[in-house]
Order: structure tokens, then C-alpha cells, then sequence
């Protein structure tokens, strides 16, 4: 088991330098679309202060607070933007063009191999961002952030990105039934925006859609309060749950699609 | 005597396609019914091969070879039958098993596009856990066989078709496996890389034992490989034994050539078989015939009597011309 893990975790980090040299094979490219990405977040925060600063506040937070939650969205959007987008792109179009064959016949996990090959690293400026708008929200809000609160925030956010991770594939693994669904991959990117927000925006019909039965509601939202001093023990221990429940479907469906698989023709 | 290293029985796979009428009011019935055809790709074939057989599968566009090649690598699930490679179900895609085969399909690649082929080659070092010293004797063997030490650092996207295909066998035998599944190897190469990759492979087996099924529409690939042949028609198996085999059984004519030291007229000729050819070649008359097998060396011995011949040559069809007959005639 420990010889397993080893050999994943070296593989992981072996992608992740083989993708740094295709990048930085393609310099220009590589630093427009680090500015494209710069654009988009500075466009997000500048978006929401025009919002907060003419009603006051958004869901009963204000300015500070939505700063600090897209912040949190920024750092989250990046990650999941740099890991994930590409990975569930390239998932359905093996699926769809007959290139899933080639990891099929891998000595290794199909699912590690597909998702952990691609990632990109122009995000890397508007994780800089993220952290930086974070920080400054931080002390604006004069918060003091405890050890505990610290690895709390942490460990949501993982799981927030697990959760992400998790109803993306399950989306993605349709590819297996539907002949072609190229805007399948826009679902999750779309969505972003219902965790753009705090839960508390949501009410009636859609408080119980967004933050209980798709707790896409809870994902920016439950970090953000940890970090502001609050203790939604509650939540953080649904969308854990939920996350678990996500991995096992998804797992479960994945393996049982693979039966499906046809390949193409030559 | 050993076990085979590849048994299937009574392998079937079935897919259901969708058939779509023509037109632009076809398309709009397909949003709300359509209907599907079930397609016998493979359908109940048999047969058993052991270790170190080069064996080629031989069929039309259509007929189930790559199917059948996919479902002996485990990448597609049999709608029927049993099957074993190397002991192993392939669709449980055991690790074990899969460390002991490898599957080059000449129309896929699996080398990373922007980076060169060592790259792609130190990836699946850490993925099928080659050890260094074996990774080393490997490539250094294999670079050498193929002769591709001069692009192994160059991006894979600025070599040749040749050159890519070369360091895809590569990367595909870099784990030494004991079954190799080859689809079209050498499809889309030029008669001299198609020469090269078949030395390698003939190579290959001498040396390593590997135990090859190859498909190719180049007969040339299956003559020069492959001892035995399985021909595939329809999802059905429909021959499986030596080459010869196949001129002995489905070859109906033996080819006669003749060079006439006089000339003489079509007619003559015409008495003793179908003539094919019948040519004028400055002061010498060729002519070519076509006889039944078993009339071949009568029918020699009646024309050089009668006729004035100078050379007299008989042959077996090309086993090219042989297939497609088969395939034509549904031959069973």
C-alpha cells in the first residue's frame, strides 16, 4: 500500500513538472492567458464592489466580507480552473474520439491517470491575486485568525475543491452515454456563479436546492465564515458528508460506464 | 506441451447503432425516434495461440479484427464468451496483466505531442515501474533497432510520421511485453519505413519471444510476419491455419507465364487456359494464363509441346488476389 502511494504521489508531481515544460514551451501563450486570467478575477471584485457599494451589503454581508468570500472564490477558482477544467475537457473528448483506449490498457488507475496528466499554470497570477486580496480583506476586517481556525479553513476548502472535483466528473462521465456533449464541460463553469455568492442570498425554493439537496451554496460561503471568526460546525460537517457520498457515486458510476465504453472504429 | 497464452471461445461482441435516415427531415425525426440496428462485430469466433506465435488477422474494412483485438486488451467488454490472455480476463485490467502487454494502434498515439519522445518514454518508466538498469538496456536496444537516437530529444509534433511511429513501438515495448497487439502498424508509411518497422518486429519476437497478433489491410505486412493466419469475415472466422494453407485451400488457378521464341496467335493459347496477358515485347511474345491448381503441370506440358516456348514460368496467385477472391465469393 505504502509502495502504491509512493508511486502515485511521484507520478502526480511528474505531471505536474512534464506540463510546466509543454507550457513554457509556448511562452507567449503561457503569459496571455496568465493576463486573461488576471482580467477575469480583477473584473469579478471590481463587479461585486460596484453591487456592494450602491445596496450596502449582499445577503447581509458587507464590502469587507464579499471581498474576503471572493477572495476565497478566486483562490478556489484557480485551483479548480488550473486542475480540473482542462483534465474533465480532454476526459470527454477521450471518451468521445476513442484516445480513452490508451489509458485503459495503463497499469494504473484510469481515473488518476486522466485526471492528474493536464493542469495549467497561468492561474498562477490570479492565485497571487486571491492570496494577496485575502490577505488585505484580512486586515481590513481586523480578523485574528487561530491556528485552529487556520487548518479549519483549510481543510474546508479542501473539501469544498473535493466537492467541485466530484459532481464535475460524475457530469462528465455522461460523455459514456450521450454520443456528443460538447457543452457538457460548461455546466460546472457556469455554476460558479451560485458559490460566487454568500448562502444567505439564497431563500425559500432555492435555500433548500443550493444549500441542502446541491450544496453548491456551501462551498466559498462555509470557509469564508471560519475565517471570520464563526462555527458553522453544521455545515462543514454536511458538505463533508456530501463530498464523501460524491466520491463514492462517482467512483461507482465511473467503473460501472467503463462497461459502456464502445471505442471508435478505425 | 504448454498452455496457450491466448484462448478465446465462442467470443461474440454486439453493438447497437444508430441508423439515421438521409436528409435534413431525417435529422429532425432523430430528435424524437430513432432507430437502432444491433451490429455483429465479432460474432462467436474460437481459436488459441501460443507462445511466440506471430499471428496475423486478415479482413476487410468492418469485419471485427481491431474489435477483437480491443476486447483481447481489455479495453472493450464481450457481449459473450471466454477469454484469456496470459492466464489473465482482460476486461478485469489487472494490473499484473497489464504489465505484460502492450497494444500499438497505428492511427493512436500516446506520445506527448509537445515534448520530445524521451519524455513519454521516462513517463512510462514510472508508470509500469521499470527498473533503471532494465529501462536503459531497453531503450539503448530498442534506439539502436530502430535507429532513432538522433530524435529522441526533439518535440514529437516536428518528426516525421515515420520517425513518430518508431518511437511509439518504442514507448510501447519499453516494459519488455510478453503479448504485443498490433493494429495497423504500418498504415500511412512509406514502403521503406513499412520494411524497417517489419525487420524490427521480426527482430523483436526472435529476440524477446513475444508472442504478436498484428492486423494489416498491407499483405505485405502478414506475409513477411505471420506463419498463420486467422481471416475474419463478417464477425466470423472463416480460416485459421499457415498461409500456405490458404493458397492450398482458396487458390483456384495457378498462374502460367510464358516468352515465345515465334509469335503466335491469341488463339492458340487460348485452348489451354484464361489468358490474362499477351504481350509483344520487341522480338518476344510473353503471355501470361491463368489454369486450375491441379491442371498446372498439364497444361505446361501441352503448350511447351505444342507451342514454341523459351521460358516457362508457374506460380501461385498473390495471396492478395487470393483474399479478396475469398471476400468476394463469400468463400466459406
Amino acid at each position: 500500500m505504502k509502495t502504491k502511494i509512493k508511486k502515485y504521489w511521484q507520478l502526480f508531481w511528474y505531471f505536474r513538472k512534464l506540463q510546466l515544460m509543454r507550457q513554457l514551451e509556448y511562452r507567449t501563450d503561457f503569459i496571455f492567458w496568465g493576463f486573461v486570467s488576471l482580467m477575469w478575477s480583477g473584473f469579478t471584485f471590481f463587479f461585486f464592489s460596484l453591487i456592494v457599494r450602491v445596496s450596502g451589503n449582499i445577503g447581509g454581508w458587507n464590502e469587507y466580507q464579499i471581498y474576503l468570500l471572493i477572495s476565497v472564490f478566486t483562490i478556489l477558482d484557480a485551483f479548480t480552473w488550473s486542475f480540473f477544467y482542462h483534465n474533465m475537457r480532454y476526459y470527454t473528448n477521450y471518451v468521445f474520439s476513442g484516445d480513452l483506449s490508451q489509458f485503459l490498457t495503463k497499469p494504473i488507475d484510469t481515473q488518476f491517470l486522466m485526471m492528474t496528466q493536464n493542469n495549467t499554470y497561468n492561474n498562477i497570477f490570479r492565485l497571487i491575486m486571491g492570496i494577496v486580496m485575502l490577505l488585505w480583506s484580512i486586515n481590513k476586517l481586523q480578523l485574528e485568525i487561530s491556528l485552529l481556525s487556520f487548518v479549519w479553513f483549510f481543510y474546508t476548502f479542501i473539501v469544498a475543491m473535493l466537492f467541485v472535483y466530484f459532481l464535475w466528473f460524475c457530469i462528465s462521465t455522461l460523455s459514456f452515454y450521450v454520443e456528443k456533449l460538447d457543452n457538457i464541460n460548461d455546466i460546472i463553469p457556469s455554476l460558479r456563479q451560485m458559490w460566487q455568492v454568500p448562502e444567505e442570498v439564497y431563500t425559500g425554493f432555492f435555500s433548500v436546492l443550493f444549500r441542502f439537496i446541491i450544496p453548491l451554496g456551501l462551498i466559498t460561503s462555509i470557509p469564508t465564515k471560519i475565517l471570520l471568526g464563526q462555527q458553522p460546525w453544521v455545515s462543514t460537517i454536511y458538505l463533508s458528508v456530501f463530498t464523501v457520498l460524491m466520491m463514492i457515486i462517482s467512483r461507482i458510476f465511473f467503473k460501472f460506464s467503463l462497461r459502456k465504453y464502445g471505442s471508435v472504429g478505425n | 506441451m504448454s498452455e496457450p497464452i491466448i484462448q478465446v471461445k465462442n467470443l461474440s461482441k454486439y453493438f447497437k447503432v444508430y441508423q439515421k435516415k438521409p436528409g435534413l427531415l431525417g435529422s429532425v425525426e432523430s430528435l424524437w425516434h430513432r432507430e437502432y440496428q444491433e451490429v455483429k462485430a465479432v460474432d462467436d469466433i474460437s481459436f488459441d495461440i501460443n507462445q511466440g506465435e506471430v499471428v496475423g488477422f486478415i479482413g476487410q474494412n468492418g469485419a471485427g479484427k481491431t474489435t477483437t483485438l480491443k476486447m483481447l486488451s481489455g479495453l472493450l467488454y464481450p457481449t459473450s464468451g471466454e477469454l484469456s490472455v496470459l492466464g489473465f480476463n482482460p476486461w478485469d485490467r489487472k494490473k499484473e496483466f497489464q504489465k505484460q502487454f502492450s497494444l500499438v494502434m497505428g492511427q493512436k498515439n500516446q506520445l506527448w505531442w509537445d515534448l520530445p519522445a524521451m519524455e513519454t518514454f521516462l513517463l512510462n518508466q514510472a508508470i509500469y515501474e521499470i527498473p533503471k538498469n532494465q529501462f536503459k538496456k531497453t531503450l539503448d536496444k530498442l534506439v539502436d533497432l530502430l535507429d532513432v537516437k538522433d530524435v529522441l530529444h526533439v518535440q514529437v509534433r516536428k518528426l516525421s510520421l515515420g520517425q513518430r511511429m518508431k518511437c511509439e513501438l518504442i514507448a510501447a515495448l519499453l516494459h519488455n511485453p510478453k503479448v504485443l497487439f498490433l493494429d495497423e502498424p504500418t498504415i500511412g508509411l512509406d514502403v521503406v519505413m513499412q520494411k524497417i518497422l517489419r525487420d524490427f518486429i521480426k527482430e523483436y519476437n526472435k529476440e524477446f519471444g513475444a508472442t504478436i497478433i498484428l492486423t494489416s489491410h498491407y499483405m505485405g505486412d502478414v506475409k513477411e510476419l505471420c506463419e498463420r493466419a486467422i481471416i475474419i469475415d463478417h464477425g466470423h472466422k472463416i480460416f485459421d491455419g499457415k498461409l500456405q494453407e490458404i493458397i492450398d485451400k482458396y487458390a483456384r488457378n495457378k498462374i502460367l507465364s510464358f516468352v515465345f521464341s515465334k509469335t503466335i496467335k491469341k488463339e492458340d493459347l487460348e485452348k489451354f487456359g484464361t489468358v490474362k496477358e499477351f504481350n509483344q515485347d520487341g522480338s518476344l511474345q510473353t503471355a501470361t494464363i491463368l489454369t486450375p491448381r491441379l491442371k498446372a503441370a498439364k497444361v505446361a506440358a501441352a503448350v511447351l509441346e505444342n507451342l514454341p516456348v523459351q521460358d516457362v514460368n508457374i506460380e501461385e496467385p498473390p495471396i492478395e488476389a487470393i483474399i479478396r477472391e475469398v471476400f468476394k465469393t463469400g468463400n466459406r
